[in-house]
């Protein structure tokens, strides 16, 4: 579960980036990977996507720092910049018709619902990662960030613009849905 | 789901979320004893938790490395495409005053002077005052430069210079020139330092 102050120890890093610090920017590049390949996934339901759309973060974090206002705002910001990116993917792929039409519910016009066989190497991985891509954009997005992150219903409520009840309401949904499809797998 | 209501359900979700009061996980703690249908519920759950988080862990946890260098040339190379749909509109002109000059010059051949291909190299490097040949034997063709001025990187200051391979692919490298001073014999280094 991340503390407030995990979040609040960045601001000085993020005022070394913004005044030009490389080993700086590397050392929250280090740290917060995982997150932002955790919200790549969560919303662009695509594992093979991850690692360029990762890439365009932080290429836009390393030279877009400067349009953040206020160093403590860096997570909304960051997670904007990362939703940006992976919408941005998921039309793109969209346009050049390589992925499948989004579910029907899914909040996200642009955000797919994930290529035919996910890249996971081992076999059970493969079998949830497709369950997970298959959830409707909505579910799966604060589900991932949930599972990844360890994020609480607060901060997911956050950084999505939802209230906490909503947040609830999905993850209870993502579960119900992913307990239909790996029945066999947590019988 | 007969047995089981939604509150109950959302009662297990957020406990394994970690979400609950003291208050609320002892209530569904007794519930969990008292009925198996909830406390089979809850072990599906815990399954599903576990096999995603341990799917997810395989996503996030790639070490696929990421390379601020190679991010800064990939912005280089965005800026020379954009570039080029703007001389785009300069090569009308261009291809004409070009045709016009190839009828008044007259090419080498005609002045009776031999056309060898043209063969372009690196610039010579300079070691310890001697120039150096950059490259040597059979690796004399690989690379050719594709720019007469080396483009400087406005972050980074280095210089971003366009070569292309033998393979026909256009490469951009990035070079990182250090500067060195000589010093007079018997002059403090800390001082000439200081003096830059």
């Amino acid at each position: 579960m991340p503390l407030a102050d995990e979040f609040e120890a960045e601001e000085p890093v993020i005022e070394a980036i913004r005044g030009g610090d490389r080993y700086a920017f590397e050392e929250f590049l280090r740290r917060r990977n995982r997150w932002v390949r955790g919200v790549v996934f969560g919303i662009l339901g695509r594992q093979d996507c991850v690692d360029d759309v990762t890439q365009q973060v932080w290429t836009a974090v390393w030279l877009r720092i400067g349009e953040l206002r206020d160093n403590r705002s860096w997570r909304p910001w960051l997670y904007r910049l990362v939703r940006n990116a992976a919408l941005d993917a998921g039309r793109e792929l969209s346009r050049r018709r390589f992925i499948k039409q989004p579910a029907s519910d899914s909040a996200d016009p642009g955000v797919a619902t994930g290529p035919e066989e996910p890249v996971a190497k081992d076999e059970k991985h493969r079998e949830v990662l497709a369950a997970i891509q298959s959830l409707p954009a909505i579910y799966r997005e604060p589900f991932v960030l949930r599972h990844v992150n360890g994020w609480s219903y607060r901060e997911i409520g956050e950084v999505m613009g939802l209230p906490v009840d909503s947040v609830e309401t999905r993850l209870v949904r993502a579960r119900r849905y992913l307990r239909e499809s790996l029945k066999d797998r947590i019988a | 789901m007969s047995e089981i209501n939604e509150q109950l359900e959302r009662l297990i979700v957020r406990s394994l979320d970690g979400d609950l009061s003291e208050d609320e996980e002892l209530a569904l703690s007794r519930e969990i004893l008292r009925n198996p249908q909830a406390r089979r519920l809850m072990a599906e759950y815990q399954g599903v938790d576990d096999l995603s988080a341990a799917a997810l862990k395989s996503i996030v946890d790639d070490p696929t490395p990421i390379y601020v260098g190679i991010s800064r040339a990939r912005e280089v190379r965005t800026t020379q495409s954009s570039g080029r749909k703007k001389t785009w509109y300069w090569l009308v002109p261009g291809a004409i005053a070009a045709a016009l000059l190839a009828l008044i010059v007259p090419v080498p051949s005609q002045l009776g002077v031999d056309r060898s291909p043209v063969v372009s190299f690196p610039p010579a490097s300079v070691f310890n005052d001697r120039p150096t040949i950059p490259f040597h034997g059979d690796q004399r063709d690989l690379m050719r430069p594709v720019h007469s001025t080396p483009a400087i990187h406005r972050d980074t200051g280095r210089e971003i210079i366009g070569v292309q391979g033998d393979d026909g692919n256009l490469y951009w490298i990035e070079v990182e020139r250090s500067r060195t001073v000589k010093l007079p014999p018997g002059s403090n280094s800390r001082a000439a330092w200081n003096s830059l």
